[in-house]
């Protein structure tokens, strides 16, 4: 077999005169070029279609009437999908996945983890199926009613084709627009389903297993929706004084009462207390500002350089790099009996009730935790110490509890010890007796998650959010639909959406990820491969929010991160689309006959 | 731009029209429409006649702007096919009904309505007109889908009709379409005529054009190989047809003799003929007039009243009239022209186009005149037989 370096590609001779590295010759490097090529040819036929005879529609952009053209179009398209039992297949498949998905969640077996993993597959099955169904639908839409000249008709009124257009894309919304609605609606009647049930349980087992009179149990049940504040563990925990508090009973009454629940339901009574405050919500976030670690590497630099200790074999830029690196690293890291402190600037304290905080933080320990029963510590935990507030202050609180680590993991904080500013000072203090250092993940080492509306506006939000990258690729279903035929270009738009969703594996293919590039000997052709993969990348995108991982977290996707994928995919990506789109549709011979 | 002697500017003009169909490479493979000039005056029925594939139907798209020419120009009223101002002016009925199959006739109706910017309450009245005219008032409620071949041609000439159109162009119209349906089209055609509206109608099906056209053009070829009035192209000078009341025997020896010494040879007199179609046509309308039920497409009810011409406040009680007597308004509403003579076109009259065809191309020039009533058939001469009858010795 033929050594790969033996190839050559002219692409490739860009190289900085020395031979390029053997990862240049991959397979993926031939692919990247055949794909090039494919581009070029693709874009060559569009635009050959769109100059067909240098003739094409005359005029045509006006806009009086418009509203009026469009939504005729868009009516004809969606009652075609609607008539040809389109939309009667996707809402049975709707109707029939969303309740399976509710009967088959269970996730990790709690209240919280069902109610997060039907959320995840009932909106992120929803979001694929529609997403598909966009490009199936739009990649149809003009090509279809060319192929069957219907179009004949429609082009002889006086309708602009700038309005046929529009009118497509808005009639596939449509059909977007209504199914997630919905799916959404679905999800949501899902979760109260859920949370009714296990209340109803919950006051059913409060009465036979907790021995309360009814009424007493439904005021029990009830109570646990009115849990606030933080506690500890056991008759410490803020739902035992909520219900003690309902009851008219003490703590420890209430507490024997829980202690005859079965184990399970009082794990589930904490976890729907976690489910309700912190993923039936919808919530922001602000973390503490990076710390520039550049004066600790020119102190190290220096250091080295005056005690002549340079290492000959690397460069000053290496060196500099690694010193960064492990200024990085040791910034981030705290060891047994250290502590750290953030400042994290973010809203200013509500009085209202709703308003709650809490820390969000992933940590791993330098080496792995066994369990330590003397201590009462489980394996593969954390102890710290968490101080939140200006130590010293009264408003300063202390908590110290194990969490489980290389995970997310959160706890909710007093309100009040948040400066009127917005000011919150956090403390971490490495505790754990098994004396290892605490390791905080580089992004997102620590957060703070504060409420700033329901989970109606999380979930709305969310929808909102799956919405736009369906409007892209309605766009470029359209599009492809004015030069191509359904088939093709049905095939064409889905390898874009794959593709566009496989971006991090073609770079890794590529070498042109951190992870491969040797930052000292980036050659023409790498900077090239880097380039081209970042513009494909960034041309491809059709979003950039996560919107159903942070709805499971209670994380809303927030107005102005919508708002920016409004604008960047929306207005000018679909923009631009559509706009090729009716250009195509102006220039291009409707009644073509290909000899 | 050009215009008629009249002074009127030309509705479709076409000069030196040249379309080429090319492959995916560029290379020239089919020469659909070579230099084709062509001007089509306001008022005017024209008939662009040729066998298939001779480039009717691509001359057709070229002035709809679905085609773009090659080379030379073809304009309508006087702008560019493409130009969007000039749609809302014109009605195209398809070659074949190419409609939405899911919708039901009133629904689309009411979509194209819609793109002519109508309101609702004209849409609504135009539709139900329209729908009574072509006979789908009772298929009207079912997707066009499920339409035979003739209902959809009947739906593909009301969505052309919607907007009242000053030009109306129909590719094969008739081609589908019963005896019934082919009549109405013609009656339609008449009628719009009358209203002095543009048609352009294009088909290989002689009969349609030979009762309503005024000027025809032969293609072949994508060439024109003729151009002139329609009588002109059929009449035979040669042969006279004398056509009265039954004549009893006395009187049919007389006209013999008389003929005779006039030295004009053997002479032939006959009973005239019913055509096939006005044949048809009586026995269907004595149907319908005792109300037999039909599940497919009814005949129709004349000519939808916007299309007329009359008043928009004289509807409603036309469309209870037409309602009332169907049947009797086919023979009412037609051209101002009677239709009778057609029984007596002489059979031979094909011939001639054909023989126009292969020998004569490019044989008259457009003729000057402003625009004439519809072709009057080659009617008998009726001086000629009141001459005869009174001086039988001459």
């Amino acid at each position: 077999m033929m050594h790969p370096s033996h190839l050559s590609f002219p692409l490739l001779m860009l190289a900085d005169g020395a031979p390029p590295p053997d990862s240049l010759y991959s397979f993926f490097m031939i692919m990247f070029v055949f794909v090039v090529i494919m581009v070029l040819v693709t874009l060559v036929y569009v635009i050959r279609r769109a100059m067909d005879s240098g003739a094409g529609e005359v005029g045509g952009w006006e806009v009086r009437g418009a509203l009026g053209r469009i939504r005729a179009v868009a009516r004809i398209t969606l009652a075609e999908a609607i008539r040809t039992k389109l939309v009667f297949g996707l809402v049975v498949i709707i109707l029939i996945s969303i309740p399976v998905w509710w009967l088959t969640s269970t996730g990790d077996g709690t209240i919280k983890g069902q109610v997060q993993m039907f959320v995840a597959y009932s909106m992120g099955f929803t979001g694929f199926l529609l997403n598909l169904i966009t490009v199936l639908f739009a990649c149809s839409s003009l090509s279809a009613e060319i192929v069957n000249r219907q179009i004949y008709a429609l082009v002889s009124k006086p309708i602009p084709r700038w309005q046929i257009v529009a009118g497509k894309v808005v009639g596939v919304l449509l059909l977007d627009v209504g199914l997630l609605a919905l799916a959404t609606v679905a999800t949501y009647a899902g979760v109260r389903l859920t949370l009714n049930r296990f209340e109803s349980r919950m006051v059913m087992e409060l009465q036979t297993k907790g021995q309360l009179t009814p009424s007493e149990a439904a005021t029990a049940a009830a109570s646990l929706k009115q849990v606030r504040g933080v506690g500890g563990k056991g008759l410490e925990s803020p739902i035992v004084a909520t219900m003690a508090a309902a009851l008219g009973k003490t703590d420890q009454q209430i507490g024997d009462i829980l202690l005859r629940l079965p184990e399970e339901t009082r794990v589930n009574l904490r976890k729907y207390d976690e489910l309700r405050r912190q993923v039936l919500v919808s919530r922001a976030w602000v973390e503490p500002e990076k710390e520039s670690v550049e004066s600790e590497v020119e102190r190290r630099l220096n250091e080295l350089r005056t005690g002549g200790n340079m290492p000959a074999d690397m460069s000053e830029g290496a060196l500099r790099r690694q010193l960064r690196h492990e200024a990085e690293l040791s910034s981030r890291t705290v060891p047994f009996g250290a502590g750290k402190e953030w400042i994290v600037k973010g809203p200013a304290p509500s009085k209202d009730d709703k308003f709650i905080l809490s820390i969000r933080f992933k940590l791993r320990p330098s080496h792995p935790m066994q369990s330590m029963p003397s201590r009462n510590l489980e394996e593969e935990t954390f102890l710290a110490a968490w101080g939140v507030g200006k130590p010293g202050s009264d408003k300063f609180a202390e908590l110290a509890i194990p969490h489980p680590v290389e995970r997310f993991n959160e706890f909710e904080i007093p309100t009040e010890v948040v400066e009127p500013d917005g000011t919150l000072i956090v403390n971490f203090l490495n505790v754990d007796p098994r004396v290892a250092e605490a390791i905080f993940e580089k992004d997102y080492g620590i957060q703070i998650m504060y409420r700033v509306g329901s989970f109606e506006l999380g979930l709305f939000q969310a929808a909102l959010a799956m919405l736009i990258p369906m409007i892209c690729l309605a766009a470029i279903g359209v599009c492809a639909s004015t030069f191509l035929s359904p088939r093709v270009g049905t095939f064409m738009v889905i390898v874009l959406w794959v593709l566009t969703s496989s971006m991090g594996f073609v770079a890794d293919s590529l070498g042109t990820t951190k992870d491969y590039i040797d930052p000292d000997n980036i050659t023409t052709a790498l900077q090239i491969r880097m380039k081209t993969v970042e513009f494909v990348g960034q041309a491809l995108a059709i979003g950039d929010c996560d919107p159903i991982t942070d709805l499971i977290d209670g994380l809303g996707v927030g107005w102005a991160k919508l708002w920016s994928n409004t604008w960047r995919f929306v207005l000018i990506k679909s923009g631009i689309v559509t706009l090729i789109a009716v250009l195509v549709l102006r220039r291009r011979e409707l009644a073509a006959v290909i000899v | 731009m050009m215009a008629s002697p009249g002074g009127q500017p030309l509705v479709v003009e076409c000069v030196a029209l040249t379309k080429v169909f090319a492959d995916f490479w560029g290379r020239q493979r089919v020469l659909a429409v070579d230099k084709l000039d062509l001007d089509i005056r306001p008022g005017e029925v024209f008939g662009l006649l040729g066998p298939n594939g001779s480039g009717k139907s691509t001359t057709i798209k070229i002035l709809l702007g679905l085609l773009y020419p090659t080379s030379g120009a073809a304009r309508i009223f006087g702008r560019l096919p493409t130009d969007t101002a000039i749609k809302s002016r014109i009605g195209f009925m398809p070659e074949e009904s190419y409609l939405y199959r899911y919708l039901n006739s009133y629904e689309t109706l009411d979509y194209y309505g819609r793109l002519f910017k109508l309101d609702r309450h004209e849409r609504n009245r135009r539709t139900e007109q329209l729908i009574e005219m072509v006979g789908l008032k009772r298929a009207g409620k079912r997707p066009v889908g499920t339409y035979s071949k003739g209902m959809a041609r009947r739906i593909g000439l009301a969505q052309a009709l919607i907007n009242d159109p000053d030009l109306l162009i129909l590719d094969e119209p008739t081609t589908g379409l019963d005896p019934i349906g082919t009549r109405q089209i013609k009656d339609v055609i008449a009628t719009l005529a009358h209203r002095g509206k543009t048609i352009l109608l294009c088909s290989h099906l002689l009969a349609d054009v030979e009762d309503v056209c005024h000027r025809v053009a032969i293609m072949y070829g994508g060439k024109r190989q003729a151009l002139d009035k329609l009588d002109r192209l059929l009449e035979r000078r040669e042969v006279t047809q004398i056509t009265a009341k039954s004549l009893d025997d006395a009187t049919v020896r007389r006209i013999r003799e008389v003929v005779t010494s006039a030295g004009r040879g053997e002479v032939e007199v006959s009973h005239p003929r019913d055509r096939l179609e006005d044949l048809f046509m009586r026995v269907v309308g004595n149907a319908q007039r005792s109300n037999l039920a039909t599940s497919g497409a009814d005949s129709m009810g004349g000519v939808s009243s916007f299309l007329a011409g009359q008043d928009a406040r004289q509807t409603g009680r036309n469309v209870v009239e037409s309602l009332v007597d169907a049947g009797l308004k086919q023979e009412e509403s037609p051209p101002p022209e009677p239709q009778a003579p057609k029984s007596m076109t002489p059979t031979p009259r094909r011939e001639v186009i054909t023989q126009l065809v292969s020998d004569t191309p490019e044989t008259a020039v457009p003729s000057p005149a402003a625009v004439e009533a519809p072709a009057k058939q080659s009617k008998p001469d009726e001086n000629v037989l009141e001459r005869l009858m009174k001086n039988p010795g001459e």
